[in-house]
């Protein structure tokens, strides 16, 4: 029902809009030091939190389907039910920060196919209606953590304002948690592979 | 029950009691005061500060050198407390000494990359006296959170987005060892959907 109204908006704000989504080109693509150089002016701190709000949706929708179908084993339901949770909290809080920077949200996907070609611009191909074993549904929110992980460390070599710096941040470090416990599901008692990077970055 | 009756109750294979047992006096010392060497460092972090070359980012090599202070700290906690540990405790602070190695191996090539001299280790470290296994993992959370709270207080500071980037890559590091370490002292392993170095 809101999206419509939120089409309209964003259409009667075309410049805005096409000035984001070349944000959400900036972070699905530009490696840190790529955002440094580039010639073109870097995204603003409005269009970065915009493009996370979008990434933050895609990762409820994906945790959401994991815990409706089933497959989870007790461990992993209440991971993903407590993670969930961080994840609307994160959604919640970087909507107020791009209200108070008067920014304008970007539609959220809704349909399957939508989510699919979301995660696709951020180099994750993935059939969501397919089915999959438990495991199956850990591995693909381990590869979802690092899509916004990923995201999160780029609008951190981006952002301008401290104060988004430190909220990235701490959302960058509690999305590394996350994986962290997913791969400790993942391979129970085997921290080698369960934390297989020393600097988190989402690849 | 305590840490320690805990590590001396767990099923353990001969050898590996017998390795125990063998390290009791080293545990004792240890109980005493964890007062740790660091590293062959001989001078104090605060002598081995140097000037930093003219043009060179000064407060960022200032900063990156806090960050490594804490590196260092971490480095000797864990190199330290390992022998300590048992079974996947000791596999997993294994596995987070070595990322904490790579932490301090990228700020200090930051470090050298702007101009800047990087502080060695302190000769030694007060860690108090953990008595048991408990006791050092709890240890470590604490120096993992002061961790946090150093690259917290860090990364909007840096002028280089790279730099924050590369910041931001070992914050992350830090906080996944954060998570382990709690769920190993069966705590909550989450605690807030902002990690910060308090929560």
């Amino acid at each position: 029902m809101s999206e419509p109204r939120s089409r309209r908006r964003l259409l009667a704000d075309g410049a805005r809009l096409a000035a984001a989504g070349a944000a959400g080109g900036a972070l699905s693509s530009a490696c840190a030091a790529g955002a440094e150089t580039r010639k073109k002016p870097p995204p603003s701190d409005a269009m970065l939190v915009a493009q996370l709000i979008v990434l933050e949706r895609v990762m409820q929708d994906v945790y959401g389907r994991a815990i409706t179908s089933g497959q989870l084993d007790s461990g992993g339901l209440a991971l993903a039910h407590e993670v969930l949770g961080h994840e609307r909290i994160h959604e919640s809080e970087l909507r107020r920060q791009l209200r108070l920077l008067s920014g304008t949200a970007l539609p959220v996907p809704r349909s399957t196919k939508e989510l699919e070609k979301e995660l696709a611009k951020h180099h994750t191909k993935v059939a969501l209606d397919r089915h999959r074993s438990g495991r199956g549904w850990l591995k693909l929110l381990v590869d979802v953590e690092d899509v916004l992980e990923r995201n999160y460390h780029t609008a951190i070599s981006i952002l301008r304002s401290s104060s988004l710096l430190t909220l990235a941040s701490e959302i960058l470090a509690s999305e590394a948690q996350h994986s962290a416990l997913l791969g400790d599901l993942l391979s129970p008692r085997n921290v080698q592979k369960a934390l297989p990077n020393a600097f988190i970055n989402g690849t | 029950m305590s840490g320690s009756e805990s590590a001396s109750s767990r099923p353990e294979p001969a050898s590996s009691r017998r390795e125990l047992l063998g390290r009791a006096s080293s545990r004792l010392i240890a109980g005493a005061a964890l007062v740790c060497a660091g590293c062959g460092a001989s001078q104090s972090a605060t002598s081995t500060r140097k000037q930093i070359s003219p043009g060179a980012e000064a407060l960022d090599v200032v900063l990156l050198n806090e960050l490594l202070d804490a590196e260092h700290r971490a480095i000797a906690a864990y190199s330290n407390g390992i022998p300590l540990l048992s079974g996947y405790n000791q596999r997993a602070a294994r596995n987070f000494l070595g990322d904490e190695f790579n932490h301090a191996s990228e700020l200090i090539s930051l470090i050298g990359h702007h101009g800047g001299k990087a502080n060695r280790a302190q000769s030694s470290y007060n860690f108090g006296s953990p008595q048991s296994e408990d006791d050092l993992l709890r240890l470590f959370e604490r120096i993992e959170r002061q961790q946090i709270g150093v690259y917290l207080a860090a990364i909007p500071i840096v002028t280089p987005g790279r730099m924050r980037a590369a910041l931001a890559a070992i914050l992350g590091s830090d906080a996944q060892h954060i998570a382990i370490l709690r769920k190993s002292l069966g705590t909550p392993p989450l605690i807030s959907p902002f990690v910060t170095a308090a929560g």
